[in-house]
């Protein structure tokens, strides 16, 4: 029967509890906004569809914004907030200027 | 940059009604007066010319009071608000209103997971809550529960429902997943359906029907109400996953796949969001269109043929998964093999052999719950950002399924665009979604990509196909072809429409319902 449970993956509910809500830790930490906002399209491989286009563009130099020093904040923050053709901007209530800050020191570090 | 105006409101009343709200949620979170932030909130994406639909103000209450002192002042002032969740509606609208100086009401602030129950597998969530946060949670805190993420993983689970968007996982028909919503009429009025207005209930996510009409569906894709909270069903982690793609060799092999998908996934043997997807959908992903073709108009069959040969793609390619014991799995997929797998020229492929296919990993990790963004990497394949998505609904039948897409294929090479869709199959329907995709940066060719979308919704009408969603510009064209006995079902729309929301306050026009002082001027009901 342990075995049976454990098979189709019932196991888990002898742990009943509600999980209990964590509250979102604001400002959010750079990596967190990484992880919400661009890794999506800017993970280091064909899978991010803004690194692919960045290669395409600029070659592997440019390919990667995490860890590229050579980006200057002003124009990241400018990218994030107004768009670059393919990719939409982010507003306000998705990234504060604070946490936006806290994003590109993120983006900068290794 | 002076903002348009809804044309009854002069720019003082304008300007007294925004600055109540202010004062009600705080001058941080509103955004008004040509404003350059205001245009984080335009469709960038869309047929419409550069500014179109661009809002004339932005307010983001967080809290069901800060809502209803909105909704007050509106009704008072008569301002048109447009509420928006996640705010990622892209190839159908973006953030961006039905009309240029509506006034946004962005919830994105509202972004709490109000709760995660393992035993129940459920989630109750706010409308900020984005597939990529719900996801992040439940792999921090080791919960077994999968979400069922829309491709686009920075959406919501508030937002994606409420337009009926689809998934990847054996959840993917969001709306019938989701249990129990609450909702704030335009006059304030704070309700909950279903289990939920019983005050003592513990069953508000478990039991989607209530006592009484259900109501829910009257609150997506309309405009009579603003949802503040919903329920959502979430699959429990399964003890195996397999998923499969088969390609197939030619342009005809559509009609057979597709009838032989249909008792497959009527009969549950394929039990998630399987999609049957064309070469270029698959390739886009990949490689640009320039890599292939230089000239101008829908790329050649010589080029296909080689894209194909390059990347070992079909014409068409068939996604879908397997879930559950091993032994199940393994049983199921010989079946799949001797009915899909069987049709001459298939070929199909394991996870294994496709471990280096961004294409085949994207939508592996989608039909597993995870969220990505790997299917932006269509909108490389011409540049320039350009995408508006066409979506009619058809039976699953090999003929309904060539007939959609010799006709829109066809429209839309003598338009001067590649045919790049797919097709959802669900439980008898499928979701065809043709992305018509154009450069943004040319007005000619963005105007003709405005044209064939016009000519497809009545074409596709005329053949008795419609859309299940569409995007903000073609709202009314796609309303006028759901006319069955005069516009009947549209004239109750309007019926309810004043009802709930006497004064037209609430996303006037969305899904082609006016409210009454803006149906003389729009409305063809009458
Ligand atoms: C490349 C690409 C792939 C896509 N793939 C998919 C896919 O797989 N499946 C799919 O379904 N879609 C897909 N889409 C379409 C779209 O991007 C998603 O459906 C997306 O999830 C919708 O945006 P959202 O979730 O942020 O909703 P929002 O933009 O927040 O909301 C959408 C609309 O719902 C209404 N609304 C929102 N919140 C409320 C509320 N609280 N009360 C009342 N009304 C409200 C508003 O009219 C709003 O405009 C795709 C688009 C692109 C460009
Ligand atoms: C929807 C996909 C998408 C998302 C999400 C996205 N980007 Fe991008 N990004 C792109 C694409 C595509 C380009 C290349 C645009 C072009 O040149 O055509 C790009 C370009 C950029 C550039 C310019 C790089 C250069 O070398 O010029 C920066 C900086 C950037 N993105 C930062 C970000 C940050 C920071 C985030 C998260 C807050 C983010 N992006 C999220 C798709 C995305």
């Amino acid at each position: 029967m342990d075995k049976l449970i454990s098979l189709i993956g019932l196991a888990l509910l002898v742990s009943s509890a509600a999980a209990p809500v964590m509250a979102e830790e604001r400002p959010r930490p750079g990596e967190e906004s990484w992880l919400l906002f661009c890794e999506g399209c800017h993970r280091p491989d064909a899978e991010g569809p803004g690194t692919v286009m960045l290669q395409r563009r600029f070659g592997d130099e440019r390919m990667a914004i995490k860890g590229n020093k050579t980006l200057a904040p002003e124009y990241i923050r400018s990218v994030v907030r107004h768009g670059l053709l393919e990719m939409a901007p982010l507003r306000q209530t998705d990234i504060t200027d604070a946490e936006l800050d806290l994003l590109i020191e993120f983006l900068a570090s290794e | 940059m002076a903002a348009v105006l809804p044309d009854w409101l002069s720019p003082q009343e304008f300007s007294t009604a925004i600055d109540e709200m202010a004062n009600a949620i705080g001058q941080q979170w509103v955004i008004h007066d040509g404003d350059p932030k205001l245009r984080s909130y335009r469709d960038s994406f869309s047929t419409l010319p550069g500014d179109a639909n661009v809002p004339s103000a932005v307010v983001a209450p967080d809290g069901i009071e800060e809502i209803q002192a909105i909704l007050k002042i509106a009704n008072e002032h008569r301002v048109p608000l447009w509420p928006i969740s996640t705010g990622r509606n892209f190839a159908y609208g973006g953030p961006a209103p039905r009309m240029p100086g509506y006034v946004v009401l962005d919830l994105k602030r509202m972004n709490r997971i109000l709760e995660v129950n393992e035993e129940y597998a459920y989630a109750l969530v706010e409308p900020g809550v984005s597939y990529f946060q719900l996801y992040e949670y439940l792999q921090k805190n080791n919960i077994k529960l999968w979400i069922d993420p829309a491709a686009p993983g920075w959406g919501g689970i508030v937002g994606n429902t409420l337009e009926h968007g689809v998934g990847y996982t054996p959840y993917g028909d969001h709306f019938m997943m989701h249990c129990g919503m609450e909702v704030v009429l335009p006059d304030g009025t704070l309700f909950r359906t279903g289990q939920g207005s019983l005050p003592e209930t513990e069953s508000w996510q478990v039991f989607q029907y209530g006592f009484g009409p259900i109501l829910d569906g009257v609150f997506s894709q309309s405009n009579f109400g603003i949802v503040t909270k919903m329920g959502m069903w979430l699959m429990p982690e399964p003890p195996g996953y397999m998923p499969f793609l088969i390609t197939y060799e030619n342009e005809e092999d559509l009609a057979i796949i597709t009838e032989v998908v249909r008792p497959l996934k009527v009969n549950m043997v394929i039990p998630n969001g399987a999609f049957t997807v064309d070469l270029l959908w698959d390739a886009a992903v990949k490689v640009s269109k320039r890599q292939y073709y230089s000239g101008k108009g829908p790329i050649p069959d010589s080029a296909r043929k080689k894209i194909m040969s390059d990347y070992k793609l079909g014409q068409w390619n068939f996604y879908a998964a397997l879930y559950g014991p091993p032994p199940m799995m393994e049983n199921t997929m010989q079946v799949i093999r001797d009915t899909l797998g069987a049709i001459p020229g298939a070929r199909v492929w394991t996870a294994e052999e496709r471990k280096h296919d961004a294409a085949f990993q994207y939508r592996s990790k989608l039909m597993r719950g995870e969220p990505n963004m790997t299917e932006f990497g269509l909108m490389n394949w011409v540049g320039g950002g350009g995408h508006i998505n066409f979506s009619p609904i058809s039976p699953t039948t090999g003929e309904d399924a060539m007939r959609q897409y010799e006709m829109i294929k066809n429209r839309s090479h003598e338009y001067g665009f590649d045919y790049i869709g797919e097709f959802a199959v669900g439980w008898r329907d499928m979701h065809h979604v043709y992305m018509l995709m154009f450069d943004r940066t040319d007005d000619e060719e963005r105007q003709r990509a405005h044209e064939l979308f016009g000519v497809l919704i009545d074409e596709a009408a005329a053949a008795g196909y419609g859309e299940y969603r569409t995007h903000l510009a073609f709202m009314d064209q796609v309303a006028k072809t759901y006319s069955w006995n005069d516009h009947a079902l549209w004239k109750l729309h309007e019926r309810l429409k004043d009802a709930f929301d006497p004064n037209g306050i609430l996303a006037p026009g969305k899904q082609g319902i006016w409210p009454a002082h803006m149906r003389e001027k729009h409305s063809w009901t009458s």
